[in-house]
């Protein structure tokens, strides 16, 4: 029934979030409509309860297996983590794209890059049933051969997350390349950005330990020498002997 | 001058994508279980093509093919141990190329999204069900060729190692019709499907350890124990 002043009412209503989910589809598949809702509030609320839902939930399958007090800790950390390495590159994104050439404002930047963790997102949230089939099948940290549960878990969880941090970056390309209007900057631009995040936030996993648990220690929010010594790609060599 | 004449006819090959691209068609007449089976080796594109419009009934067989073909190589399988393996090896191998379809399907559909492809759910999951309905009906026409192995030698390495092969023989070619059914229907997927097809491997060698044993004899139908399937090969081989 028209209303002649305001026009047509819509006879069924249309609830927002099935659209943002297919608005979430299409930021996967990297259609070029997807740069225009970064100027939609509400698009930018539902990406970021998606970001923290979708990591406190992955964060839950990453410290599983260790315990289940473990995966509340793994839950509240993950979305801290996200959070922490988005800010921590955001200022030194910003000005290598200035660098560039692109003329890119800071919260742009930060916009495109929030869209990035949102594609991390969905597909770490993908690999939950492959994560939580991995905690329950490898050896577990209260039985005999603990270690190498632990190193399968741990290697499963870096290329899980190291893989899809890269393909999220890799489906930015096209919100980049709109933005520079230069497919040569975009380019460069994915491969700072890329490295950049992949540097602070692996290292950052690693000041925030434990994600996954130690199975010789009893469950803690952090290690009791967190902050203090060793490195990402330290931990990574000597779980690595253990597989063999 | 006599016109030069060729010995040898000229024929042109075809790429497995080109052979593809030319029966993609709808097989026509309603859907059928031996339509479906010879759709399968001979003329997938079709049940593709059928797939992609959301034609039911295709869906059913394929998951039929799926169980009846796994039940059959899981009982070949058994028959190297004998006993109460041949009811067994055919559950746990039927049950574990299930269950390691179901927990890899979410992250196929989102690899296929952020690959750029737009299809639906529905379809990305009949598509794994032809893939696999190939690998298993290969599985079933190498059969034999495991079953007279299994009966000529007693040395369980070898028959781990033989049924690998197939296995990953078969899978290749599953996958092969996955990808090349993803250009059909939208986009090259080699990528991300590499990816997946890295991660299904890995949970099916996994699988195939949790649900130990399915060559060897055991008092129970499953082990207690939690072992990562290469520590559980190199101690087999070691011993």
């Amino acid at each position: 029934m028209e209303n002649p002043k305001e026009g047509p009412v819509a006879m069924t209503l249309n609830p927002p979030f099935p659209s943002y989910l297919g608005r979430l589809k299409s930021l996967c598949q990297g259609r070029p409509e997807a740069a225009e809702w970064l100027e939609d509030e509400k698009w930018l609320g539902f990406c970021l309860v998606w970001l923290f839902g979708g990591l406190f939930l992955y964060g839950f399958a990453i410290g599983w297996w260790r315990a289940p007090l473990q995966a509340w800790y793994g839950a509240l950390k993950t979305p801290v983590l996200m959070a922490v390495t988005l800010s921590g590159t955001a200022l030194a994104n910003w000005m290598m794209a200035q660098l560039m050439g692109a003329a890119l404002s800071f919260r742009k930047t930060l916009l495109i890059q929030l869209m990035g963790y949102v594609v991390l997102v969905t597909i770490l949230l993908s690999l939950i049933p492959l994560a939580l089939f991995m905690d329950s099948t490898v050896p577990s940290a209260l039985g005999t051969g603990a270690l190498v549960g632990q190193a399968v878990v741990t290697f499963f969880q870096v290329f899980a997350v190291g893989g899809a941090g890269v393909a999220a970056y890799i489906r930015l390309f096209h919100l980049i390349e709109h933005a520079c209007r230069s497919r040569a900057t975009a380019r460069w631009i994915l491969l700072l950005w890329m490295a950049a995040n992949l540097f602070l936030g692996s290292h950052l996993s690693w000041y925030f330990r434990p994600f996954i648990g130690n199975p010789s220690i009893p469950v803690e929010f952090f290690s009791n020498v967190a902050f203090v010594k060793g490195s990402f790609l330290g931990d990574l060599t000597e779980k690595a002997g253990r597989l063999y | 001058m006599e016109p030069k004449t060729t010995l040898v006819p000229q024929v042109k090959i075809r790429s497995y994508k080109g052979r593809l691209e030319e029966d993609f068609k709808s097989p026509g007449g309603p859907p059928q279980w031996i339509t479906a089976l010879e759709a399968v080796l001979k003329h997938p594109a079709q049940l593709v093509y059928d797939i992609s419009k959301g034609r039911k009934g295709w869906g059913a067989y394929l998951l039929a093919t799926l169980i009846l073909g796994g039940l059959f190589y899981g009982f070949v399988m058994g028959t190297f141990s004998g006993g109460t393996q041949l009811w067994a090896s055919p559950v746990k191998f039927a049950f574990g190329l299930l269950t390691s379809a179901i927990i890899t399907f979410p992250s196929l559909y989102i690899f296929t999204c952020v690959n750029g492809a737009d299809l639906k759910i529905q379809t990305v999951f009949s598509l794994l069900l032809l893939s696999l309905s190939l690998v298993v009906v290969l599985l079933v026409g190498f059969a034999p060729v495991a079953w007279i192995f299994s009966q000529t030698t007693d040395n369980i390495v070898l028959m781990g190692w033989i049924h690998l092969i197939l296995w990953v023989a078969s899978v290749w070619f599953g996958l092969r019709l996955l990808s090349a059914a993803f250009g059909l229907l939208a986009r090259d997927f080699s990528q991300g499907l590499s990816a997946w097809a890295f991660i299904f491997l890995l949970v099916c060698f996994q699988m195939s350890a949790v649900l130990r044993p399915i060559l060897g004899t055991s008092k129970e139908f499953l082990t207690d124990e939690k072992v990562f399937f290469l520590s559980h090969w190199f101690k087999c081989m070691g011993n």
